[in-house]
């Protein structure tokens, strides 16, 4: 297939698919086109740095075009792909996590009406997440982005539902102190009040 | 009800947000694949052959300029630096100055630092000696970082001869006059002068060439390597198609696909199944003398002999193992058989009697008792066809010694018979085509046969071939009753030109 551009980016899924399936070189660069912005959110999200994050993005649609002939349909493509992604992040972090593993730490709960995410913009959560531990950037990221529920954190990292927790809490917790040192409160009364 | 709200606005902020990855993040991909899928990017690797070529030519001029730069720059100290062993010379370490041959640009800087702290060194001295004006002119030049051992040496040896005061100027002053015209005729003293003068360098003139006359250093200072990951992998990946490449190159020069040959072949024939059949059906019974007129011809159609053939063909792979040829021979086959007939006409003629003109008496039963017995006398018998064989071949082995087997039908043209008696008052008796012949216009023929081969050359092969070929039918007609099926046993020995 001749490489156009416009003509990819009006393809459908299904299209997509296929042309992907042949493989289509100019398909599978169409899809890529489509997905890699998002994904690459995703993979940012369980990574340190954006070097980082593109490694996986890379070995991650290495994988999605290697599998899609595998794709049933039974989700939308999208989803499947931020799976792989996921996935691929895990993998890639895996290691590291074992290097650090992860134990119950005690939640430090702060006042939650001092916490407004919404006021944020992507960038400065991005940066809050990427400067979590790596475990709890994980579990923060498979909890309370992606979704999953603690026992299957569990099982996806071989750690304890309780860990997963706890490491939940504890990412939480920083995340607070972050916000509140942002907050006009911690410029009003000083780290010192918190 | 807070923290739900928490991990929603995560959430929704996260859902649609996008971030542009860089541009290599696809190409490695397109890598990735590309090697997960056995093809190569040949675009992409000829841009980097490229690329990596113009890099290697830099290289190679870069350093070609330096060596010829290092090289002028010897020549000059050879033609404008006086050697002098005197010790008492300021001098650099030798050490220092022996580590100007290693390529390392940052040794050369060192040295070049050094040089400059000691002209630092000199300038002070000098202007105690109050002639600074000169050392400060080769500092200036120091700073600016452009200095080369050639460059520097007329300043070093301003500075020796400042150190070293007038005395040593003018004790060596006749040796210095002598050594600054050093002529062509000098140029292995001049050598000499200069390896003395690399292992001590404290001996300098105070000879100072014009500036114009001063080569200028050539300082390679290479980058700092990095190892590009992407990188690597193209250029691995153009160094295995490269290499695939070679072998499909070779493969190719190797591959024999058509060709064409010249060959000549001689064998024998000898006749089997009918042969010598007495040709009954050309009405022989009423002939005087039967017996003698039948054995002349059975002995014309029984007698074995010699063939011989050329011909041109052509041929290609029409499979891994499997050949085609074809082609056009002249064939010609001789034999030598005895009669004791003859066949008298009109105006003296007298010859060997043949099937066709027997086969015409038939016709013309007043001619029957044209034929005569006589002493037996001998018969030279020459037929001659055109024949187009086709050949399938089988390739048992298809290296540089070739071995194959070869089957196929040959479409036999008859051209003529020639009957050449023996004697020089009989006359020769030409039979050719057309309804009066005896002889079929045209006959197949199965051939089979092995193909014995050498590669000579890149382009050339010799063959032999050995093989039989055998009539399907009588070479004569079906009305005559004769069967005469020629079976030929002959060697042919082939030139191959091979296209590709």
């Amino acid at each position: 297939m001749q490489h156009n551009p416009k003509i990819e980016s009006m393809l459908g899924e299904q299209e997509l698919i296929e042309g992907c399936r042949k493989p289509d070189r100019a398909i599978q660069k169409a899809l890529y086109e489509r997905y890699c912005r998002k994904m690459m959110v995703v993979c940012l999200r369980y990574s340190k740095s954006t070097l980082e994050a593109e490694d996986v993005l890379q070995e991650g649609f290495v994988k999605v075009f290697q599998g899609i002939k595998n794709f049933r349909g039974e989700s939308k493509l999208e989803t499947w792909i931020t799976r792989i992604m996921v996935n691929t992040a895990l993998n890639s972090q895996r290691r590291k996590l074992y290097l650090l593993p992860m134990v119950d730490v005690t939640e430090i709960d702060l006042p939650e009406h001092e916490m407004s995410v919404s006021d944020l913009n992507y960038s400065q959560l991005l940066d809050m997440i990427q400067s979590l531990p790596q475990g709890c950037q994980v579990v923060f990221n498979l909890f309370a982005i992606e979704g999953y529920g603690h026992k299957e954190i569990g099982e996806l990292l071989g750690i304890s539902e309780g860990t997963s927790k706890s490491q939940y809490a504890r990412a939480r917790s920083l995340i607070k102190s972050k916000l509140l040192k942002d907050s006009t409160y911690y410029s009003k009364y000083g780290e010192a009040k918190i | 009800m807070e923290k739900q709200k928490f991990e929603d606005a995560f959430r929704n902020i996260f859902r649609n947000a996008e971030e542009e990855p860089s541009s290599g993040v696809w190409t490695n991909i397109e890598l990735d694949l590309e090697r997960l899928e056995g093809r190569k990017m040949k675009k992409r690797i000829l841009f980097y052959q490229l690329v990596a070529a113009a890099a290697v030519l830099l290289a190679v001029v870069s350093t070609g300029l330096f060596y010829y730069s290092e090289t002028n720059s010897g020549k000059q100290i050879n033609n404008t630096t006086i050697a002098d062993n005197n010790p008492g010379n300021e001098s650099l370490p030798s050490g220092e100055r022996k580590s100007e041959t290693a390529p390392n640009s940052s040794m050369r800087l060192d040295r070049d630092n050094n040089e400059r702290s000691s002209l630092d060194n000199t300038q002070e001295a000098a202007g105690r000696n109050k002639q600074s004006t000169d050392v400060a002119k080769s500092k200036d030049e120091m700073a600016s970082g452009k200095k080369s051992k050639s460059a520097l040496q007329p300043h070093l040896n301003q500075k020796g001869s400042v150190q070293g005061g007038v005395a040593l100027a003018s004790k060596n002053a006749q040796a210095e006059k002598e050594k600054i015209s050093l002529g062509s005729e000098d140029l292995t003293q001049a050598m000499a002068e200069e390896s003395r003068m690399e292992a001590n360098v404290g001996t300098f003139s105070s000879n100072h060439l014009p500036k114009l006359y001063q080569s200028r250093p050539v300082v390679l200072v290479l980058p700092e390597t990095q190892i590009d990951e992407g990188q690597v992998l193209l250029a691995r990946l153009a160094y295995e198609e490269q290499l695939m490449n070679q072998d499909k190159t070779e493969k190719n020069k190797r591959d024999e696909r058509v060709w064409t040959s010249l060959g000549f072949a001689a064998g024998s024939f000898s006749h089997v199944g009918g042969a010598g059949d007495t040709p009954k059906a050309a009405g022989l019974n009423s002939f005087q003398d039967y017996n003698t007129l039948g054995n002349s011809l059975s002995n014309e159609t029984s007698a074995p002999g010699f063939s011989y053939s050329v011909g041109v063909n052509v041929g290609g792979k029409i499979a891994n193992r499997w050949t085609l040829q074809g082609g056009v021979n002249y064939l010609t086959q001789n034999s030598s058989y005895t009669s004791n007939a003859l066949i008298v006409g009109d105006q003296n003629f007298a010859a060997a009697p043949t099937i066709a003109e027997v086969n015409k008496s038939q016709g013309l039963n007043s001619r029957a008792a044209d034929f005569v017995s006589t002493p037996e006398y001998s018969v030279n018998n020459n037929i001659q066809f055109f024949s187009l064989p086709v050949s399938a071949g089988y390739l048992i082995i298809d290296k540089d010694f070739g071995w194959q087997l070869n089957t196929g039908i040959s479409t036999d043209f008859f051209v003529q018979n020639v009957l050449t008696p023996d004697n020089e008052n009989l006359s020769r008796t030409t039979s050719g085509r057309g309804d009066d012949s005896p002889y079929r216009p045209y006959n197949f023929s199965g051939l089979i046969g092995t193909e014995i081969s050498y590669r000579v050359a890149e382009r050339y092969r010799v063959s032999l071939n050995p093989g039989f070929r055998y009539p399907f039918n009588s070479i004569y007609k079906t009305e005559l009753g004769i069967t005469t099926t020629p079976v030929t046993f002959d060697v042919a020995l082939k030139f191959k030109y091979i296209f590709h």
